[in-house]
């Protein structure tokens, strides 16, 4: 399956590009997952955006732009888009 | 002189039409309640009954209130707060900005600054320490407020610090902003009242300094928190600024656009900081005493000369998608406009939006006001800011201006309370929909971190439940403190626990022993004072809403971005009671 990933902020700054597509060889896949995978393909994501196994407390994940994911996992499909961002949204 | 510590224990009323001033004492039981800031600009108004009178009548006051934090090493604290009846809500409006006019004016020894009357000429008030008096301010007359306090430094000297209004307060323009070092004490109108006083600028002078109860205490503290600030809490704040709030909005479909008729707009990539970066030269800068450094300037060319300006989500937000604006070297002229006639840029931008969909529905007879026209936007500016033509009806907000057009405009004038929406979208963002519904002065998201409530996993943000309006209530509790004691709402990233902390850092300077429990009452105090100042102006239940086209109809971009009026009205409810309010939102007592 093919995810989408969306870097925004702090995270595109790290990570250097706005998106990129990861290949899984998997019909689903527990988004946890999907971001250890990007922190082992992106030493500066792994080093300024985690904490150990878990994405750092200022940051925060969003699959297609609907539902939030901070601590809980959850799934992502074939198609999907994985948005990485900033936890604060304060303007 | 007080024996309190962190407080001078006094304000000063001054008279300008007299010229005259007087200090006044505090009470230490006030001070400990309502703090400074917010809250005890709040207090002051209600003591003087300022609810009774027209914003602009010589019988108004204008409080200038600092903290018992300002002076000391603590980051961002040299803030203060400008309070007063508003002339574009008639409610309560609180404005704070950060400079060292917060330092000086806390050293002329006093604790706020009340202001009453009307001055003969246009002047200048000078409080240095206990000496008040007035000079004449028509050499600057017309200038813009940065080009009047670079007027007033080279008169006065650097021992002064300035708060100055720039040609939009002269004239009155209902969201004119008050203005020093560059920065805004921006929405409500405040820059209207101090002009309406025929006062151009207020310079400070003084060598007053208060003394900390736990000096080494605090030292530490202060250390301990400067580097807290350096960490990743704020490091979207220094590397991107707020700015970067436009691509992350835009793919959540929460950018409002289109005078919220859309959540996304296609030119957003143009205006991220990303973009801005690549394009031109960026300088950024700090407040003072600030160890953040969110301030991110650019240079721009405008009639013949460049000019800095400063970039905010909030600026490219409203004078950009908001009309439609996708040139990004016009955004920016926009935004450097509005700082030069001394307006706020999410009221100008909000009531020419609403103005461009009156002329599209043929409602208003301006037909060069398109929505994506950059010249039209820049030429609407001007007008607004020099009080001309149709600019007359837009310098009195979307709210006026729709009473005006009639047709049932006001269903989509971007309001609430007649203070025009900032950049979240309501129907995305549904816990903020509630926060600017119940907002004391309008819609407004630093007084109402609801948005907050909306990106936690545990939240539908299209679909909220009554079970997030006390969510709405707790970051407004926070927002209260924050903006009395007063703190920059950028560091609130960094606490574990706001309210421990907050009050941690008010015993070493105070001396007193509060607890969170403490601060947390003081919230609901300073918070029921702004509903108690509002219910005594005229506040009904029924202020307490959103445009009715925002009930009625989902975004253009989103269908499921919906919010219907028996929702918002049972999210106000469940609010209301958890502000321990009756459920349409009076309180059971009242100090009036």
């Amino acid at each position: 399956m093919k995810i989408k990933i969306e870097y925004y902020g702090i995270p595109r700054q790290r990570v250097g590009i706005a998106s990129e597509m990861l290949v899984f060889d998997h019909e689903q896949m527990g988004i946890k997952d999907i971001i250890l995978t990007i922190a082992r393909r992106h030493p500066e994501f792994q080093k300024h955006c985690m904490d150990g196994d878990e994405i750092n407390k200022n940051f925060t994940v969003n699959l297609n732009g609907d539902k939030f994911y901070q601590v809980d996992d959850g799934f992502a499909q074939d198609g999907d888009s994985l948005l990485i961002l900033s936890m604060d949204a304060g303007g | 002189m007080s024996n309190l510590h962190g407080y001078h224990g006094q304000y000063l009323q001054v008279d300008v039409t007299s010229g005259t001033a007087q200090p006044k004492p505090l009470n230490p039981e006030l001070l400990r309640t309502y703090l400074g800031g917010s809250g005890l600009g709040t207090r002051l108004l209600l003591e003087h009954e300022a609810w009774k009178h027209d914003p602009l009548a010589p019988e108004s006051s204008l409080v200038f209130a600092f903290s018992p934090l300002v002076g000391s090493p603590l980051t961002t604290s040299a803030k203060f707060a400008v309070v007063s009846r508003s002339p574009l809500t008639g409610r309560i409006n609180d404005s704070l900005a950060s400079s060292t006019f917060a330092i000086a004016g806390k050293r002329t020894g006093h604790d706020a600054i009340l202001i009453q009357g009307r001055a003969a000429i246009p002047s200048i008030l000078v409080i240095d320490e206990d000496n008040v008096s007035l000079q004449s301010a028509e050499h600057l007359w017309r200038l813009s407020a940065d080009q009047a306090e670079t007027r007033l430094r080279e008169d006065f000297g650097k021992d002064y610090s300035f708060a100055v209004i720039g040609p939009g307060g002269e004239n009155l323009v209902r969201y004119a902003t008050i203005s020093h070092s560059g920065r805004h004490a921006g929405r409500g109108g405040s820059g209207a009242v101090l002009g309406s006083k025929n006062i151009k600028a207020i310079a400070v002078r003084g060598t007053k300094r208060t003394d900390w109860a736990n000096s080494e205490g605090l030292v530490e503290r202060a250390r301990d928190l400067s580097k807290r600030s350096f960490g990743p809490a704020t490091e979207k704040y220094r590397e991107l600024g707020t700015a970067a709030n436009v691509l992350v909005f835009n793919r959540l479909r929460c950018l409002p656009t289109r005078n919220f008729q859309r959540g996304s707009f296609d030119g957003s990539a143009e205006l991220s900081p990303e973009a801005m970066d690549a394009a031109r030269d960026k300088m950024k800068s700090s407040c003072a005493v600030c160890t953040i450094g969110c301030t991110h300037i650019y240079d721009i060319p405008l009639d013949g000369q460049t000019h800095s300006t400063r970039i905010e989500y909030e600026n490219l937000f409203a004078l950009g998608p908001l009309c439609e604006v996708r040139d990004q070297q016009t955004v920016l002229q926009a935004s450097q406009l509005c700082d030069h006639y001394g307006i706020d840029t999410i009221s100008t931008g909000g009531t020419i939006a609403f103005a461009m969909e009156c002329v599209e529905r043929g409602l208003l007879d301006e037909p060069w006001l398109r929505f994506g026209d950059g010249e039209a936007l820049l030429k609407a500016i001007h007008l607004i800011g020099q009080v001309e033509g149709v600019g007359k009806q837009f310098a009195l907000g979307s709210r006026v201006l729709a009473q005006t057009i009639g047709n049932d405009s006001i269903a989509f004038a971007p309001q609430v309370k007649g203070l025009e929406l900032p950049g979240y979208e309501p129907r995305a963002l549904q816990t903020m929909a509630l926060g600017f519904a119940v907002g004391t002065r309008g819609a407004d998201h630093n007084r109402s971190g609801a948005y907050e409530v909306d990106f936690m996993e545990s939240v539908d943000r299209r679909n909220v439940t009554i079970e997030q309006a006390r969510l709405a209530v707790e970051t407004e509790d926070k927002a209260a403190i924050m903006d009395s004691m007063i703190l920059c709402k950028f560091l609130r990233g960094v606490f574990d626990d706001y309210f421990a902390e907050s009050s941690e850092m008010l015993n070493l300077v105070t001396g007193w022993s509060l607890t969170r429990e403490d601060l947390l009452e003081s919230a609901r105090s300073i918070i029921n004072a702004k509903k108690e100042f509002n219910i005594a102006s005229g506040w009904t239940p029924k202020e307490d809403t959103l445009p009715s086209r925002m009930l009625t109809s989902a975004l253009d971009d989103d269908d499921q971005a919906t919010l219907n009026h028996e929702t918002l009205q049972s999210l106000i409810q469940a609010y209301n009671l958890a502000r321990g309010w009756d459920k349409t939102g009076y309180l059971e007592t009242t100090s009036l």
